[in-house]
């Protein structure tokens, strides 16, 4: 994962930068994401976000997540196998087939009433885990994006999630230009490391202790 | 002149150290006993400190000196978001905490974005109230130009602590290097920038304390606080941390205003009620009774007119 943070403040783009991966670190998705680009604009002022998540997303399979016995004609006892998905697949269940038909007896156990086993196994859960890490996505860049800035546009495709957030009305020519002049390029290193944000400390030389004298 | 200092050690004789502090006509601000531990913040004349060390020493304890104790200081931070507040604001109120000072933390209503930062009037008059302001601004130097506007004409002493650097404000102490860091401080390098801080705020009492002495009040306000503990029964059960809170000039009172007001205006201090050598007023912070000592000759003038008045009027009668 490499984060890149674009401003004409170099120190500034530079805590950016480490308030970034700070929050990559906390929500523990730097294995899910590749790339993280920023652009600080602070003459208009304006902040571009856009995060290319990894393409190696497992799709979720039902026969993963349940386990399903037939107990009568239409009645079947689910158990939910990896309760990860519980929340979602209850919630999912009950606008499918009805809050009168799913009964849910115990914490990972599910009592179904009217329903035929193909719409059990039809269940659109495939996308469950790619939804998932972009909803957590989506958190960590409103951690990033200015407060103020809450003029916000999704710039999102299929490859890449993308915010532009501004404090003022944000215009189709102001998005136009960062796209032909910002995103067309390469995105450029920061010349300034962490040490130029926190002054180094002072080492004293250390007296150093022979074996002797440490018997001694 | 009298210094404040803290005294960290065992609980077993701490009164011995209280008594000792009293007889050299001192004074304790706070006491906290933990189980075996206590933790007393006094003060004592500079010339008798000695004597109090070597009881300290005596004892096990450590004397630590507390430049910031008495003091009320309000750590400001634009909002009260995560992306504002919490690690660096934390570590400057616990600095400021570890020099003695109260720290009351302000998030402002609408103090978010550049063009469109704003600060009210309550909030103004809230952060007046305190000795010192230390106000947490972030990274950019374009934003901070724009924003530290609405800052700078608050009627109070003023730290302002932001990323960019080289950077010059006048009118306020500034402290570069302190931004908007998503981690707390641990390293050297970065503790001293928190002890900048600290120092930055001792300046600004300094200056503030010098001109409180042009013209004291008649008595330090610690004493003030001394006797309203004694005599108004309500201050004996008050619930907050720090029921009496030390300002440089003056005390907050932790008592609805409405309420104890009266009480508290005629308690008797050398000579004087309360009503007479202080202001009293109410505070924008939960309805608390604020305190300003007034200074001594102005005291002195009123007391000698009502003394002439008296004699006219015995005179008249005569």
């Amino acid at each position: 994962m490499t984060v890149y943070v674009e401003s004409e403040d170099e120190l500034g783009a530079l805590a950016m930068k480490l308030l970034t991966e700070d929050v990559i670190t906390n929500l523990a998705i730097s294995r899910s994401v590749v790339d993280v680009r920023e652009y600080i604009d602070l003459e208009v002022p304006i902040f571009y976000i856009e995060v290319v998540p990894t393409k190696r997303i497992p799709r979720v399979e039902v026969k993963d997540v349940l386990t399903v016995k037939e107990t009568g004609t239409g009645c079947f006892d689910v158990e939910i196998v990896n309760e990860r998905y519980a929340p979602q697949l209850l919630e999912l269940m009950w606008s499918e087939f009805g809050e009168d038909n799913v009964h849910q007896i115990e914490r990972n156990r599910l009592k179904l009433t009217k329903i035929n086993l193909e719409d059990i196994m039809n269940l659109p859960i495939g996308e469950m885990k790619k939804n998932e890490l972009m909803t957590v996505i989506r958190d960590m860049i409103f951690r990033i994006v200015p407060i103020g800035f809450r003029v916000i546009r999704n710039l999102s495709n299929d490859d890449k999630i993308a915010y532009i957030a501004s404090e003022n009305p944000i215009l189709d020519e102001q998005i136009q230009w960062i796209e032909d002049n910002v995103l067309s390029r390469q995105p450029r290193e920061l010349s300034i490391d962490r040490t130029e944000l926190i002054p180094e400390r002072e080492t004293k030389p250390r007296r150093i202790v022979t074996y002797k004298e440490d018997i001694i | 002149m009298y210094s404040n200092y803290t005294f960290d050690g065992g609980s077993y004789r701490h009164k011995e150290l209280i008594e000792l502090v009293e007889d050299l006509g001192g004074y304790v601000i706070s006491k906290y006993i933990l189980s075996n531990e206590a933790t007393i913040t006094f003060t004592v004349p500079s010339p008798d400190m000695p004597r109090i060390e070597v009881l300290a020493k005596e004892l096990g304890g450590k004397i630590k000196n507390t430049p910031l104790l008495g003091t009320e200081i309000a750590v400001v931070t634009p909002t009260l978001t995560r992306h504002h507040l919490p690690h660096p604001l934390c570590d400057i109120a616990e600095f400021l905490r570890r020099g003695g000072a109260n720290t009351n933390m302000i998030g402002l209503a609408r103090g978010t974005g550049r063009r469109t930062a704003q600060i009210s009037q309550r909030e103004r008059d809230l952060i007046e109230e305190h000795d010192v302001a230390v106000v947490a601004l972030g990274n950019f130097k374009r934003c901070i130009d724009e924003k530290i506007g609405i800052f700078l004409d608050l009627n109070v002493p003023l730290v302002i602590s932001a990323l960019p650097y080289p950077y010059e404000v006048s009118g306020c102490e500034y402290v570069p290097r302190m931004g908007k860091f998503p981690y707390k401080f641990k390293q050297i390098g970065e503790l001293k920038i928190l002890d900048e801080i600290s120092s930055a705020v001792e300046r600004c009492l300094n200056h503030r304390r010098e001109e409180i002495m042009l013209d004291p009040p008649v008595v330090p306000p610690f004493v003030v606080k001394d006797e309203i503990e004694q005599q108004v029964e309500e201050a004996k059960y008050i619930m907050s941390p720090g029921g009496i809170a030390l300002r440089l000039n003056g005390l907050r009172v932790k008592l609805p205003f409405d309420v104890c007001s009266d009480a508290i205006l005629q308690v008797r201090v050398a000579g004087f009620t309360v009503g007479e050598i202080c202001t009293i007023e109410r505070s924008r912070l939960h309805n608390h009774i604020l305190l300003d000592m007034r200074p001594r000759s102005m005291v002195e003038s009123a007391f000698e007119s009502t003394m002439q008045a008296e004699k006219i009027s015995v005179l008249g009668e005569v």
